[in-house]
């Protein structure tokens, strides 16, 4: 009886016990922030994820969204000075790409990882814009083509800097098996056309004002443009890879030449400027001279087709509109914002970038050689006066106010403050190599054209001149050297100079290459991946790697600041620093923790 | 009279340390002491009282085995020790302070321990292994601390009533180099950035300098008084008969800090103040039922100039004695202040006012426990419910100063009249537990069981957003068998739910089964005359962690959740920008994945063995010795393993494993000549860690992996030697064969690092553990007391060994280099001058100086790492005890210090980062007892 009661009294207990657990083990109320659910339970919420992904997909190639923390592109590809010793950029400049990281990135230039992070927070909305209560359909299938253009922006990314990358269709959990290898590099195109192609059919031409800056079909024509046009250059459309890479040759390259790969990016070009055309962009020439004449109005038109928000030859801007991105830190040489140039002292232009400019009669410019006696600096003023157009909207030349603020102290001379380029003041034994080094022979100043004191510009990274060159590119690899002219003297005619008659094949490719090298100066790294995919013989002399050669100035005995152009006394060429080149450079390589985890294969040579 | 005295103290300054001197109670298995199962060092709030404190977490300083202690700052009202027991077992809550403390069997915060009076305290005991923590699950890892409070004994009523007051000041204090010094060495700073001899001051400057035409202002010492100030006094009433039992005591503390500032309505000087209250009420009621009433509160106040009191040593460390004077007028009337160096630090303390915390707690706690021998003879239930509640708030009254250098005001600062900011609420925390519990002891013959399970629920709500709201639920029992007071065998467990993990992972299961075996009670060993009792002991069992550290990852995505809610997808807003939209670029809010969510997420396991011997030999020497393994496994971990295309955001899972092994001995032993008596008492804990798997994302060398090593183990270059003229060749390159470093362009005088890999370059790959960690591994004390008619003296040495310290996390360290002061480590730097015939290549112990950011030199290496242990004298103290009177006595603490740090660069080994002083006090007291 007793043990009867005491067994009773426990089972009871016991029972009381677990009663109370379930409604004291629940759900916290709160965790302080939003969790998926709440993402997708309103508009305004999926559209500040959408927001997000635009965000970070579209910062590629640039500050920020290169791997480096300090610097640009342009700085390990001939353009402009490599930077402080402890930038990226004088790292890789030294000992070249590594499969470890330096100055914040996780492998050479890149941070390798951000790629997927990004591409599962667009697949995340495409998986889940369905459940969004408050969001008409349209406006749901809008939001999957974007993010399905998205993916495709950053694969094309992956595409020409790594080759072939594994492939991913959707966002992983927890739970799912993690050991696919990397896809060919066909088949990481074909899927970067895939997604463009069901892009485009669901985007719209345009937005409502409110919206303006989201993707259109423009932008999946010109990502699958891009793309194409990379699978058609040497580099991949070959039948022998850059180095061996035995058995996963399929990784780095399509294991044959074939032609029509040329002829597949020139339908893609030409569907990007038959849609923009009929959608209200354009290149910018208003000159009104006609087809094959110089474009009276080249400064203004190319100043602002590279820095004006919202003009009509931008196909698809960065519109990250505020001092905080960060960008001004390398791109922004004027002394008004206290932070912008603590960064770029040694990002002066080098004389391997001023001698691709033409004169403004369309001549090569009179460079000094390396070695040559210094000259006067009247001469240096006479150079530059008579420099094309491009040019000077692009670089504040030593001792030269901008021309792209003209009557503005800050981009002036007098309020520079700071060298703007290679001056020796007071120096009368100042002779050539004997200077400081990096300052160049001026600062760029391109995407800053009547900035006045504002921190930020959009990024263009699409502008409608890329096309165009793409086809003048691609006509001229196809064959047809008419249509490569034709479509060469657009860019080169809007920029204010006379047609360019050329007509061989190889001289031809030499000269549209130029023509990259100009419009694209300094502008998303378009020098340093063009010259990897022409697989250009010289890219180890004076492009990405070999002899870097800066103008030197030496300023008259007693000069005061400001450093002005008349106060010049000699200037000449000098060899300044050797940048590192490997084959294997080629191709960007992939983190060395990401290959210890056994399942990927490195690009060859590191 | 005598003897009792003796046996007094022996009791309570001396505790046996593996013994718990508490009767039955459901927090701890064992029937008594003799029988315990487990590993539990204790100490008495008697003896935690003999070493004078503010803080409660520095008194614990006696010989605790398995408790390391180091005191850290003396910083007034911020002066938390740091402590750890058996070590780091786990780089997951890897960092000091992380075992989880209850008071009367209910959990308490941590500023709720630290601010408690050592009066109010009966004893601390530290439980160690898995017998004593199983029953704690998820909390019980890292070791618990378990506080019991004073409760009244039946007898005439008692009034103990004790006062003291002590003098502090700073155990070492690091100033700077005085203005001519500094002159001196930056003129070699300059002149090495300059590549030639290019002095800042020439030498008529250097001249007036030295004849004082300069400032030169030794901000340590107008910022700071001699001395610093402690009272501390409590009475406590206590006695009842066999029904109603009281224990009352009454606290108060204001230790005054050492800035060189008046108490007045416009200024303050660091300060805390104290209040505490605790009434501990016993009841047997209608003879079946007890009850137990506790009430404890308790007000604090912290006051401080308005000035971070982290800043303001900053700056006295930071700002050049030459470059100003504390006025920049004769009259007095304008502070001096630049734009460099705008924070004058005499102003500081004076001229901006002051601010006060306040801090009021309650706790109470009800118990209520019935005997049901009218169900089964033995059998009993207990409830009980504890509510702890804290708020804070904060006053403040402030005013701003115009800053002037050489009759210009230099920053935008202007004079301005003091003005009382509104009182305001800061922060509130609650803390609702409840427990309910069936218990059984029966003896049948020679068998003895004892039993209870019992439940335990949590509610705990704060502020912040993972505190906002937290349960936790503790289903637990002890079953202990006993034969013949010899053999005794015991099983704890734990099911512990916590609302941290996905439904369906909250629950987890923690068993542990212990054993002891009391061989001096064999008949056999009966006849060893010299063993009076001896004990083995080993238990085997699995506890808990749910507090991680390893979310700081996500810090960057506001979700530092501590371990919380791993398993749900989240967004945050933090940190990720917005873009932009439309004409007129119209800001969009943007909302970014935060992690990747892991709905397996699960409390770090703990595998705990020990086994232990408890024995007293020869009547006076009370031995224990233990031996434990800790291993760890389900570590909260960032995974690295995954591969990128995963997505790339942080994964957390239970992947980590570490081991960790060590030792503890604790000996007292007592003797007696006529009318001298002594006793002594040491303790040595050894613990040492190695992380057996982490994720770590491989490094390009097997030799600079942490995985392998103890956690914390500082990595980095081998520094070897410097530079010399002959390395360079006339160009100023590096000559052949010597590898190129990446930190930057090197010259004479910078730091040489071995190359490791061979590949001739030194980098990041060449990183190696260059010291210990800056975990201790061993902990050691001894202390003694000898009495002699009514004189006592006592004292005690602790100190810790097998740890290292890093001289660039104090930033006295780097010289110069933006804007910084120089001291004395800086004074013998590479230099080579011969014109000026300054040639200190050969001796030198600091690289050459610079004004520049220096990446090569100011690397993590192993000039810097260097060995950080110490030995103390916590305490020495000659007391007087009256015949039938006051005890009178006078003690010091921390008197003495010996270690390399304090040796070889003036820093306590305790506070080596160059902010508020650790501390050193003079103390005498009273104590009186009716």
């Amino acid at each position: 009886m007793k043990h009867s009661r005491f067994i009773t009294f426990i089972a009871v207990a016991l029972i009381s016990l677990t009663g109370c657990e379930k409604f004291f083990l629940e759900k916290p109320d709160t965790t302080g922030t939003v969790d998926i659910n709440t993402i997708f339970s309103s508009e305004k919420n999926a559209t500040a994820l959408l927001m997000n992904t635009y965000r970070n997909v579209l910062l590629m190639d640039w500050p920020g969204g290169i791997g480096i923390s300090h610097s640009t592109l342009g700085s390990i590809s001939g353009e402009v000075g490599r930077g402080y010793d402890w930038h990226g950029s004088f790292i890789i400049s030294n000992q070249g790409l590594s499969v470890n990281g330096c100055d914040g990135s996780e492998n050479g230039a890149e941070r390798y990882s951000a790629n997927w992070r990004f591409i599962r927070a667009c697949y995340i909305l495409i998986e889940n814009i369905d459940m969004v209560p408050d969001m008409d359909d349209t406006m749901k299938k809008y939001v999957k083509a974007e993010a399905k253009c998205l993916i495709a922006y950053r694969y094309m990314g992956m595409f020409y800097r790594y080759g072939g990358v594994p492939l991913v269709y959707k966002s992983y959990t927890s739970s799912d098996d993690m050991t696919t290898g990397r896809s060919s590099v066909q088949e990481v195109l074909d899927l970067i056309v895939r997604l463009c192609d069901e892009a485009y059919a669901d985007l719209p031409d345009s937005w409502d004002a409110v919206n303006l800056g989201r993707l259109t079909k423009g932008v999946a024509l010109a990502v699958k443009a891009r793309a194409l046009q990379y699978a058609a250059r040497p580099l991949f459309n070959s039948a022998t890879p850059y180095l061996d890479n035995g058995a996963a040759n399929n990784l780095i390259c399509f294991g044959n030449y074939d032609k029509e790969r040329w002829k597949q990016a020139i339908d893609a070009n030409l569907a990007v400027i038959e849609w923009a055309n009929a959608n209200g962009y354009q290149l910018l020439n208003t000159g009104g001279a006609g087809e094959g004449v110089p474009n009276p109005n080249a400064f203004d038109d190319y100043a602002t087709a590279t820095s004006v928000a919202g003009n009509p030859e931008v196909l698809l801007p960065y519109k990250c509109d505020e001092y905080t991105q960060g960008i001004h830190t390398y791109m922004l040489f004027t002394m008004f914002v206290p932070d912008s140039h603590w960064d770029t002292d040694d990002d002066g232009v080098l004389t391997n970038m001023l001698e691709n400019y033409y004169a403004a009669d369309g001549q090569d410019l009179d460079i000094p050689a390396v070695g040559e006696a210094a000259r006067p600096g009247s001469d240096w003023v006479e150079l530059i006066e008579n420099i094309e157009p491009r040019a000077k909207a692009d670089i504040k030349f030593c001792g030269f106010d901008s021309y792209n603020n003209p009557g503005d102290q800050n981009w002036q001379e007098v309020g520079w403050i700071r060298e703007s380029g290679n001056m020796a003041i007071d120096r009368a034994d100042a002779w050539p190599g004997s200077l400081d080094q990096s300052a160049g022979c001026g600062a760029p100043v391109k995407f800053w054209y009547k900035a006045g004191t504002r921190t930020w510009f959009e990024l263009p990274l699409f502008r409608m001149s890329e096309f165009y060159l793409n086809l003048a590119e691609a006509y001229n690899e196809y064959d047809d050297p008419q249509n490569a002219l034709k479509y060469l003297n657009y860019v080169h005619n809007r920029a204010g100079l006379p047609s360019i008659t050329e007509s061989g094949q190889t001289a031809l490719r030499e000269t549209i290459q130029r023509e990259f090298y100009i419009e694209f100066f300094f502008e998303g790294g378009k020098r340093y991946y063009n010259s990897k995919h022409w697989k250009r013989e010289d890219i180890d002399d004076g492009i990405c790697g070999g002899q870097m050669r800066e103008l030197q100035f030496s300023f008259r005995a007693g000069t005061q600041a400001p450093n002005t152009k008349d106060k010049i006394e000699w200037y000449w060429n000098a060899n300044t620093f050797r940048s590192t080149w490997h084959p294997r450079m080629f191709l960007e390589p992939f983190p060395q923790s990401e290959i210890n985890k056994g399942y990927i294969v490195q690009n060859p040579g590191y | 009279m005598n003897r009792n005295i003796i046996k007094y103290i022996l009791l309570s300054v001396f505790l046996p340390a593996a013994a718990n001197a508490g009767a039955q109670d459901m927090e701890k298995p064992g029937i008594g002491d003799d029988l315990s199962t487990a590993a539990i060092s204790s100490v008495s709030g008697d003896e935690l009282y003999g070493i004078p404190a503010a803080n409660l977490s520095n008194t614990m300083v006696s010989p605790i085995s398995g408790l390391t202690l180091m005191q850290g700052t003396g910083q007034v009202g911020g002066d938390t020790a740091n402590w750890l027991i058996r070590g780091v077992g786990s780089y997951g809550s890897g960092n000091f302070k992380s075992a989880a403390i209850f008071v009367d069997g209910f959990e308490v915060t941590e500023e709720y321990f630290v601010s408690m009076s050592p009066a109010e305290i009966d004893r601390i005991e530290i439980l160690k292994d898995a017998a004593a923590l199983a029953i704690y699950g998820d909390k019980a890892d890292n070791g618990v601390i378990l506080v019991t409070t004073k409760r009244g004994e039946a007898g005439k009523p008692k009034i103990n009533a004790r006062v003291r007051y002590g003098v502090q000041s700073p155990t070492a204090v690091n100033k700077p180099l005085g203005a001519y010094d500094y002159a001196r060495l930056y003129n070699q700073a300059v002149s090495n950035d300059a590549g030639q001899w290019a002095p800042a001051y020439q030498d008529y400057q250097l001249e007036d300098i030295k004849n004082g035409y300069t400032p030169d202002v030794d901000w340590f010492d107008e910022v700071m008084r001699d001395y610093g100030s402690y009272v501390d006094g409590n009475v406590i009433f206590s006695g009842g008969n066999k029904s109603a039992r009281y224990n009352l005591t009454f606290g108060y503390l204001n230790n005054q800090g050492l800035l060189d500032v008046r108490n007045t309505d416009n200024t303050k000087n660091l300060s805390y103040q104290r209040y505490n209250l605790r009434a501990n009420l016993d009841f047997d009621i209608l003879n079946f039922m007890e009850a137990k009433i506790d009430i404890g509160g308790r007000l604090e106040y912290k006051r401080r100039p308005n000035y971070d009191i982290g800043s303001l040593f900053y700056n006295m460390a930071r700002i050049p004695a030459i470059s100003y004077d504390i006025w920049d007028n004769e009259e007095k009337t304008d502070w001096s202040g630049t734009a460099i160096y705008p924070d004058n630090p005499v102003a500081s303390i004076n001229s901006l006012g002051w601010y006060e915390n306040k801090y009021r707690m309650l706790q109470g706690n009800f118990v209520l426990k019935e005997r049901l021998d009218f169900l089964l003879k033995g059998l009993y239930i207990e409830e009980s419910f504890s509510f702890f509640s804290l708020t804070t708030s904060s006053y403040s009254k402030t005013r701003d100063y115009a800053r002037y250098h050489l009759g210009v005001q230099t920053t935008v600062n202007q004079n301005t009249s003091i003005t009382a900011s509104g009182y305001g609420s800061d922060s509130m925390k609650d803390w609702k537990q409840g427990k309910v519990g069936l218990g059984y002891k029966g003896e049948f013959g020679d068998h003895a069981v004892s039993a209870s399970v019992n439940a335990h629920i949590s509610s705990f709500q704060g502020d912040t957003y993972f505190e906002y709201k937290n349960h936790y639920v503790n289903f637990y029992g002890l079953f202990d068998y006993n034969y013949a007071g010899k053999y005794v065998a015991a099983f704890a467990f734990s099911v512990f739910g916590n609302d941290a993990y996905a439904p369906g992972h909250r629950y987890h299961f923690y068993p542990s089964v212990s054993g002891a075996w009391i061989m001096s009670r064999e008949d056999w060993m009966k006849q060893v005359s010299w063993v009076d009792f001896l004990k083995l002991r080993a238990s085997v069992g699995l506890t808990g962690n749910s507090y991680s550290m390893e979310t700081s990852a996500l810090s960057a995505f506001n979700f530092d959740s501590h371990g919380r809610y791993l398993y749900n997808r989240y967004y945050t807003t933090g940190t990720t920008g917005s873009f932009f939209m439309g004409p007129n670029s119209t800001w969009q809010s943007t909302l970014v994945p935060a992690f990747i969510e892991n709905d397996r997420v699960a409390p770090e396991k703990s595998l705990k063995a020990n086994i232990g011997i408890d024995a007293q030999l020869f009547s006076g020497l009370s031995v224990s010795v233990d031996a434990f393994l800790d291993k760890r496994y389900g570590i909260l971990t960032v995974d690295n393993s995954r591969m990128n295309y995963y997505g790339k955001l942080v994964y957390l899972s239970n992947i980590g494993r570490m081991t960790n092994a060590g030792f503890e001995v604790s000996a007292t032993y007592t003797g007696k000549a006529g009318d001298f008596s002594y006793a002594v008492a040491g303790a040595v804990s050894y613990a040492r860690n190695r992380i057996d798997y982490m994720a770590e994302v491989k490094p390009a060398n097997d030799f600079s992996a942490q995985t392998g090593l103890p956690y914390g183990t500082y990595i980095g270059l081998v520094a070897d030697g410097f530079y010399d003229i002959d390395d360079f060749n006339p160009d100023g390159s590096l000559a052949d064969g010597l590898p190129e470093p990446v930190f930057g362009a090197v010259q004479p005088g910078d730091v040489k690092y071995k190359d490791l890999d061979g590949n001739n370059i030194v980098d990041q790959n060449d990183v190696r553990k260059i010291g210990k960690s800056w975990v201790p591994e061993l902990t050691a004390s001894l202390g003694a007391k000898f009495m002699f008619k009514g004189f006592d003296f006592s004292f005690l040495f602790q100190g810790i060994g097998c740890v290292s310290y890093n001289l660039l996390d104090n930033q006295q360290t780097t010289a110069f280099v933006n804007n910084a002061n120089v001291f004395s480590i800086a004074d013998n730097a590479w230099a080579y001058y011969p014109e000026q015939g300054i040639d200190n290549r050969a001796g030198a112990t600091y690289p050459r100086l610079t004004t520049q950011n220096n990446e090569n030199n100011y690397q993590t290496s192993s000039l810097w790492v260097v060995d950080a242990g110490y030995i103390k004298l916590r305490n020495v103290e000659l007391g007087y005890q009256f015949r039938k009177g006051p005890r009178l006595y006078v003690s010091g603490q921390n008197l003495l210090t010996f270690s390399p740090l304090l040796s070889k660069y003036n820093l306590d080994p305790e506070s080596p980062d160059g902010y508020y002083p650790a501390l050193k006090s003079i103390t005498a007291g009273i104590t009186i007892t009716f």
